[in-house]
């Protein structure tokens, strides 16, 4: 045996590395132990994350380059708008949230927890049939944790799966292995969100036949498990459709953030938890 | 092993760009159109560069381009080299074929590692995460196919400049 590698080095090589991978393997399943080698490799890598994402980046500069002034003086205008009808309501919330925090403490329930944003830009996007996730330039550094809530500004993204230190993996949730509790805004029903692997299409799986649900419902996150806050839009539903003999009605909804056009996400972390 | 220490560092340099830029290349993101078939670029430049130079690169230089494609990707760790390290054999052990072969014939060939590639990680993700073999799965050997005779252009006169300095 021995003298049969010693005519084919490449032979005892490949033995090599498959005992070496295979082991790898083997404890990246059963362990974490693989996991600081795997960071300190990926910061050496930063560059190579870094370059691939800069043809995007250059192109979006391109893009608002080339738009007209009189495009920039409306689009001007209509943020000028918005901005301050947004500052309105952010007066009004505050009012809200005070007076909801002297309802809480006259009932005896503890404070609602507040959130803060931390914005991360996406640097790939990886979206195939089995997987849907977003790698983004920031992690341990910038004080992101293992499954914080991720959004934009319309609705749920998804949550933060894996921390490095200089990126994070975000699984979105249309991932088919992700699904969030959530609750219908009009009457509270509490459903699952399931992602189908499809980027415009989630699953509301184990609905019976006398579930109140209708098309255009809007699904918003029901802060049940944890993980996601109350509140946040999720989808609105988009087909409801009984199948005879079956013991649950079928439900697909449509995620209302924009999932497939986003450059930039916000990851939400509570107060308190920025240690 | 041993061949490495009496090897011009040019030649080492012209190595290290190629991986360089292909992991660039392999974490570009691409249109939506195209995405699926967006070549496997670094198991390109792996193949070129084990049958060009079968002595120099082999199973262990695939084991150690797969681990740094895994941290990349984010997928389970060691997957990569360990299918890489079996293509950089298989390269090796037909690498005197492949140097007479045209371009064409060889990106015949190229399909072929890159399907075994597939099958094996395929495989092994299927055991360790959540996977299931699609059309689109194999869509990058096409791809690839197309990109190998540009590749070995680029990097035939790269490796050619490297050894005349």
């Amino acid at each position: 045996m021995a003298n049969r590698f010693r005519r084919d080095p490449d032979g005892l090589r490949l033995v090599l590395a498959t005992i070496i991978s295979v082991s790898v393997i083997v404890i990246e399943v059963t362990s974490p132990w693989l996991d600081t080698p795997r960071n300190l490799l990926s910061v050496v890598l930063r560059p190579v994350q870094q370059l691939a994402a800069v043809p995007q980046s250059v192109a979006n500069s391109f893009n608002s380059a080339l738009e007209s002034e009189p495009d920039v003086k409306v689009a001007y205008e209509n943020l000028r708008e918005e901005y301050f009808q947004l500052k309105a309501e952010t007066l009004l919330l505050e009012s809200l949230q005070k007076e909801n925090d002297d309802l809480r403490t006259l009932l005896g329930a503890s404070p609602r927890l507040r959130e803060t944003l931390i914005l991360a830009s996406i640097v790939s996007a990886n979206i195939d049939r089995d997987q849907h996730t977003f790698v983004v330039g920031q992690g341990q550094r910038d004080n992101i944790h293992h499954g914080q809530a991720v959004i934009d500004d319309l609705g749920v993204i998804g949550q933060v799966t894996e921390v490095m230190p200089l990126t994070s993996n975000i699984t979105l949730i249309t991932d088919p292995g992700h699904a969030l509790p959530a609750q219908i805004e009009r009457n509270g029903l509490r459903a699952v969100v399931q992602g189908t692997g499809l980027l415009d299409e989630l699953r509301v799986p184990f609905l019976n036949l006398n579930s109140d649900i209708q098309e255009g419902d809007l699904l918003i996150s029901s802060g049940l498990g944890g993980r996601f806050p109350a509140g946040y839009p999720v989808a609105r539903v988009s087909n409801v459709r009984i199948i005879e003999d079956e013991a649950f009605i079928e439900v697909t909804a449509e995620p209302i953030a924009k999932l497939s056009k986003s450059t930039s996400v916000l990851i939400l972390a509570r107060e308190g938890d920025s240690s | 092993m041993m061949q490495l220490q009496n090897t011009t560092s040019s030649s080492k340099v012209a190595f290290v760009l190629s991986v360089f830029f292909a992991l660039v290349l392999a974490m570009l993101s691409v249109a939506d159109s195209i995405y699926y078939f967006w070549p496997e670029w670094l198991v390109l430049v792996l193949i070129f560069w084990c049958y060009t130079e079968p002595d120099r690169y082999g199973p262990l230089t695939g084991f150690i381009l797969g681990i740094l494609l895994d941290v990349l990707t984010v997928k389970t760790f060691g997957v990569l080299s360990l299918g890489l390290a079996f293509i950089a054999f298989f390269v090796n052990k037909t690498s005197h074929q492949m140097k007479v072969m045209t371009t064409w014939q060889q990106s015949l060939l190229v399909a072929l590692f890159l399907a075994i590639l597939k099958f094996i990680t395929g495989w092994v993700y299927g055991m360790t995460d959540e996977f299931s073999f699609t059309w689109s799965f194999w869509y990058s050997i096409i791809g690839s196919m197309i990109a190998w005779p540009f590749l070995t252009i680029v990097l035939g006169e790269l490796r050619r400049v490297s050894r005349i300095r």
